[in-house]
């Protein structure tokens, strides 16, 4: 499913972020990355979607078969990689049903399929909107514009349902969330789960992947992977902290 | 509901007593000047330019500038109500009669003055390790560390000195940055300008210390016409910090400074101001009218002007330093505070002109308003044509104490280009209740209170002065708020 | 050439002549004293002129009386077209319209006797727009709403056709001026919906309008006022628009204006709004849509006089090809007006890289028991919003469209009537190229009816 060799990323015109990363996530797997603040997770998630603010330096993505990198950030989510970004814009003005009915047929004319009337759009979304707690009427309002922390990242659970993506690069979903809100965003990702899909779940704590449990889990510092294990690698790193791996590394 | 508009400070006697503020550096000195006759004229100019022994193409630039000057008009765009000034009426030269030859020598009268005024230039300069430039009335008096600084190529001395030890580089840059014809006052000083500073940072230094003026008006119906000039070469960095102070006396007295700056590729100015020239007093008698045009031109490759300034002094202060952004990537900067009390009156602010490609320009400016005074933000935010990727942002907050004052705001944002982004935002308030009531609570005074409240207003501002000015200037803003509240 | 052709050209020779009195509101008094006042008058150095000279049209000469044709009036109240030919328009329990000169003219009511008096006064200002208009002056029309009721809505449109202007007339170097005047008299709890339009046929020579709207609202009346304005601009003719809205807002009042600038050639638009009374309300919000090589100059002044009042003021400018947009907003505070609250906001959108916007933002406040902001930004879309719609599969067309959509939006939404927002929706798309994405349709979508009903 994705395929990233070597991979060196800096801030645009300035400083080296990711530095020599290698990671491949077989269809089907949840793999998660843990890391330190500052280690470059954001990053990674941002360079998968497609952001002109990151310049790739060296290494090469493949999605699908594909060159990832030769694509722009629309392409990108239109061939099913979702990134659920960790602060979901606002974007006042923009009714939030007008905005979910073009992002779903935006990828259905790219894949030759007719564009959703209204009541066909609804009759999709009213499942989806049950999947994450959510009331029809926050189509009326505009994109994430005064929703409560937890609302936006249901928003983005929501569109992620919506959009049936192949990749779904979760950026600190779990940041900002109480307990409820918490297993209402592990829940909705649980039951995206299948043998066609992968997961990357960028997170700091354990306790989303007590929902979205992981088939690997790898420690993201400096800019590169220092260590992967299973999903017991995780419980250990909320016992024992980073410092242990960091030091082993110098 | 509807009530006629009385004043909640008039009505409260407490206020009223505590409305009497002292100005601290309102003494005389008594020190044997020379002082040119009244009046303005050829021959005034000509007395100027002979006092101070200058090449013809000075006295010619002169002579020109006073012609520009009276074909000129007083400025009336400003929010501030300017007095009729009688120009004949003014002497526009007055010096120290003996002009020493180092520190030892300089008058100990003239020392106690710097004394009094919180310079003591000895100790100070030494243990700040402040280089000080000291201009008493028209001329400098005396520049402290001038031999360390010429280790490092530095060149910091009185504008006259410059004029005939530096010939090649006032000739090059004088007028350059701030044309003569720039404006009433710009013409004015050209014309009569008496001394000031002069600094010269060599390609690739750091100023190894801070450079300072003072600036002070002893004599009595005496303008002061200063003049600065400052050119940080290639790579070079410099922190420039200027004070003044001016007796107490009932006339009004004329200031009007020019300051020029420019910054080639990869330099930075930091020019910090605190302004303490006597407001008048309770009643709005006396005081300094200041109008002063300061500019730097950033015209090398990613230069950097920053202006800094604490302006709690002047009956009236007419004040915009600018910044030309003319190098690619350069940037402007403007930190202002303008604290206004009894009938004072202030219309300051800054230009950022936008000229290279990805220019930034930030501004911050805080004015608070007190007793029946007057305070103005007015700036300009131009982005050119060709100023691709220009970036602005600008802040600009008021205070008010107490229901007689005024605060204004006019920003004037001009943009050429597509790719800008500009941003300005602005409040206006008063001193909040709750924050009051919180403060006291606590146990501060009702005055120590706003001074704290202020000071928290100011402090964006107050972050970006040097340690050394910091202090006097937090020291200032209390003085100045003296008796604002009841 | 003289400085006063400068500055006023065509406009400083009256209409009519000066010793023609035929009016109870302009004498021939006012009308040399307007005169002698604007030949005075020195733009270059008057700060409120200080983006805008009418140098355009100073070249032309003004069409002569005998070749200036009335305009098309469509008057219509609650739906129902009102016959403008008569001079009394309309009487009935709720609300008059009558003619300026029949209002002079007829015996008066102790209501219209106030409306009365109030214009005459407001035709006394000294005051610019008044001056111009003294020359000017062409018959106008008065609207009283009575004490208490809640009238309704009325819709006044003025339409100049390309075949009114009488074919000798159309020759180059000549200006028509159409010049209008209409005044809102409501008292105590009276309540107006106003909707006031200007269009003029594409293809119009050299034209321009001069209009002045002024309102009085009594203690605890309501009038919401919706202003549209287009006129027919490019291909060698000039069109210019020179309007000025007043309203005095007494206590408890309350005042909503929305206004839609979608281009003259030069615009100029005047507004002064006084908050005369403790706990009057003004919200003022409007939009400028700029093409060509047009210029918009928005000139907003907010007085608070009063204790206890409330403004606000949202304008946007969506700014095209080599336009330019000026806002300048002063929001005074009086000493006295104790706990004012007051709000501001410009932003502008650059949507060309040749056009021009200037903002002024300014704020003058006498007393410190205020709450006043204001905020203005120059600059293109947000692009952390751009990005978000990418990355969510929107290509990058439709991403911009969606957000200039949603700048414009907001405006748009608050437009009573369809017809404004199919006018703004045109206009978008003539002379910005901007095809909204929100089309009439889209935006009726109840989701929660159809969540409900599936």
């Amino acid at each position: 499913m994705l395929e990233i060799k070597d991979l060196h990323v800096s801030v645009a015109g300035g400083t080296e972020i990711i530095k020599g990363l290698n990671l491949s996530i077989p269809a089907g797997e949840v793999h998660a990355i843990m890391g330190p603040n500052g280690s470059g997770k954001s990053t990674l998630s941002y360079v998968l979607a497609g952001h002109e603010g990151y310049e790739v330096t060296q290494g090469s993505i493949t999605y699908m078969g594909q060159d990832l990198l030769a694509m722009d950030a629309s392409e990108r989510a239109q061939s099913g990689v979702f990134l659920a970004f960790q602060y979901p814009v606002e974007i006042p003005g923009v009714q939030n049903g007008y905005f979910l009915r073009s992002i779903v047929n935006a990828q259905r004319v790219s894949q030759g399929e007719p564009e959703l009337n209204p009541v066909e759009f609804m009759k999709k979304v009213k499942e989806v909107l049950k999947l994450v707690k959510l009331e029809p009427n926050m189509l009326k309002r505009s994109v994430n514009e005064g929703f409560s922390g937890g609302e936006k990242k249901r928003n983005e659970v929501l569109q992620m349902a919506l959009l049936a993506p192949k990749l779904c690069v979760l950026d600190e979903t779990d940041s900002g969330l109480d307990i409820d809100a918490l297993r209402i965003v592990g829940h909705g990702v649980d039951a995206l789960k299948g043998p066609e899909r992968s997961f990357l779940v960028i997170t700091h704590y354990q306790r989303l992947l007590d929902h979205v449990v992981p088939d690997k889990v790898h420690v993201l510092q400096g800019g590169r992977i220092i260590h992967s294990g299973d999903k017991n690698l995780a419980l250990e790193l909320e016992e024992r902290g980073y410092e242990w791996l960091i030091e082993g590394q110098s | 509901m509807s009530q006629a508009p009385l004043s909640k400070a008039e009505q409260n006697p407490e206020v009223s007593s505590l409305m009497a503020q002292k100005y601290q550096h309102g003494f005389v000195t008594d020190i044997e000047s020379e002082v040119a006759a009244k009046g303005l004229s050829e021959e005034t100019v000509r007395y100027i330019s002979a006092k101070k022994n200058e090449p013809e193409w000075l006295l010619e630039w002169r002579l020109k500038s006073l012609e520009i000057f009276l074909s000129m008009e007083m400025p009336d765009w400003a929010q501030l109500n300017i007095p009729e000034i009688d120009y004949q009426d003014i002497h526009y030269f007055a010096a120290p009669k003996e002009r020493p030859k180092s520190l030892d020598e300089v008058d100990p009268e003239l020392l106690k003055t710097y004394e009094k005024l919180g310079i003591p230039l000895h100790e100070r300069a030494a243990l700040a390790g402040v280089a000080v430039d000291a201009v008493f009335d028209s001329v400098s008096v005396v520049t402290t560390f001038r031999e360390e600084l010429a280790k490092h190529g530095v060149i910091f001395c009185s504008f006259s000195e410059a004029v005939h030890d530096y010939p090649e580089l006032i000739k090059k840059y004088l007028g350059t940055i701030v044309p003569r014809a720039d404006n009433y006052f710009t013409a004015l000083n050209s014309a009569v300008f008496s001394d000031g500073s002069f600094v010269y940072i060599p390609k690739g230094v750091r100023c190894p210390m801070e450079l300072s003026t003072y600036f002070r008006i002893n004599e009595a119906n005496t303008g002061q016409f200063e003049r600065t000039l400052i050119i940080a070469d290639e790579g070079s960095y410099v922190s420039y910090l200027e004070g003044c102070t001016a007796p107490q006396r009932d006339e009004n007295q004329l200031h009007a400074a020019v300051v020029e700056l420019i910054t080639h590729d990869d330099a930075e100015i930091k020019y910090s101001t605190v302004q303490n020239w006597y407001p008048g007093d309770e009643e709005g008698k006396g005081g300094i009218y200041n109008f002063v045009t300061k500019r730097g031109k950033c015209q090398g490759k990613r230069s950097k002007i920053s202006w800094t300034q604490v302006e709690t002094g002047s009956a009236i202060t007419w004040k915009y330093p600018s910044c030309v952004l003319l190098g690619d990537e350069s940037i402007g900067e403007f930190y202002s505070i303008a604290l206004t009390n009894h009938f004072q009156q202030a219309d300051t602010g800054t230009k950022m002109v936008h000229i290279g490609k990805n220019t930034k320009s930030h501004i911050i400016s805080k004015g608070v308003s007190a007793g029946k005074s007057q305070s103005t933000y007015r700036g300009l935010v131009s982005v050119g044509p060709k100023a691709e990727g220009a970036r602005n942002f600008s802040q600009c907050d008021s205070l008010l104490i107490g229901d007689l004052c005024g605060a204004h705001t006019f920003p004037y944002i001009e943009v050429s280009r597509q790719d800008a982004q500009v941003e300005h935002e602005a409040t206006t308030s008063k001193v909040s209740e709750d924050q009051m009531f919180y403060c006291q609570q606590r146990g501060l005074s009702a005055e120590e209170a706003v001074a704290l409240i202020v000071t928290g207003f100011c402090r964006e501002v107050l972050n970006e002065l040097p340690m050394e000015f910091a202090v006097e200037a937090n020291k200032l803003l209390s003085v100045s708020l003296e008796g604002t509240v009841g | 050439m003289s400085l006063k052709d400068v500055n006023w050209g065509p406009l400083l020779t009256p209409s009519k002549p000066l010793s023609t009195n035929e009016n109870g509101f302009i004498s021939s008094e006012r009308q040399e004293l307007a005169l002698q006042r604007l030949s005075q008058f020195n733009m270059a150095r008057a700060e409120a002129w200080r983006y805008t000279s009418l140098k355009r049209i100073v070249q032309l000469k003004l069409m002569s009386d005998a070749q200036q044709t009335e305009p098309n009036w469509q008057l219509s109240f609650n739906e129902e077209a009102i016959k403008a030919s008569s001079a009394s328009m309309l009487l009935n329990s709720k609300l008059r319209i009558i003619s300026l000169s029949e209002l002079a003219k007829q015996n008066r009511d102790q209501l219209a006797e106030q409306a009365f008096v109030w214009i005459e006064q407001q035709f006394a200002q000294d005051e610019t727009m008044h001056d111009l208009h003294s020359l000017h002056y062409r018959d106008g029309l008065v609207v009283i709403v009575e004490a208490g009721q809640d009238a309704g809505e009325l819709c006044i449109n003025m339409k100049r056709e390309k075949s009114q202007v009488s074919a000798q007339s159309a020759i180059a170097n000549t200006l028509q001026i159409d010049s209008r005047n209409i005044w809102f008299y409501l008292a105590e709890d009276a309540a107006l919906k106003v909707i006031e339009s200007f269009e003029t046929e594409q293809g119009l020579q050299n034209h321009t309008q001069l209009s002045l709207t002024s309102m009085y609202l009594s203690k605890n009346s309501k009038l919401d006022y919706v202003r549209s304005q287009e006129q027919s601009r490019g291909n060698e003719q000039t069109s210019l628009h020179l309007g000025r809205v007043a309203a005095t807002v007494y206590a408890e009042a309350n005042l909503s204006l929305t206004s839609l600038n979608l281009g003259s050639d030069l615009c100029r638009l005047e507004l002064d709004i006084s908050l005369e009374e403790s706990q009057a309300r003004a919200d003022l919000s409007g939009l400028y849509l700029g093409s060509s090589d047009v210029l918009l100059d928005q000139h907003l002044t907010l007085k608070h006089k009063a204790p206890s009042c409330r403004s606000s003021q949202s304008f946007k400018g969506a700014l095209g090809a080599k336009s330019r947009g000026v806002f300048t907003g002063r929001v005074i505070v009086s000493q006295g007006a104790f706990d004012t609250v007051a709000e501001q906001n410009n932003p502008n959108l650059l949507l060309s890289e040749s056009a021009k916007a200037v903002t002024r933002p300014q704020l003058e406040i006498y007393n410190d028991d205020v709450e006043c902001s204001h905020g203005a930004t120059v600059g293109q879309l947000d692009e952390d919003a751009l990005f978000y719609l990418r990355a969510r599969g929107l290509d990058e067309a439709a991403a911009l469209r969606a957000l200039t959509s949603a700048f414009v939006g907001e405006i748009r939404e608050t437009l009573p009537k369809q017809n404004l927002k199919r006018a703004l929706d045109s206009s978008l798309k003539q002379s910005l190229g901007l095809e909204l994405e929100l089309n009439e349709a889209e935006e009726w979508i109840d989701w929660e009816l159809i969540s409900a009903n599936i």
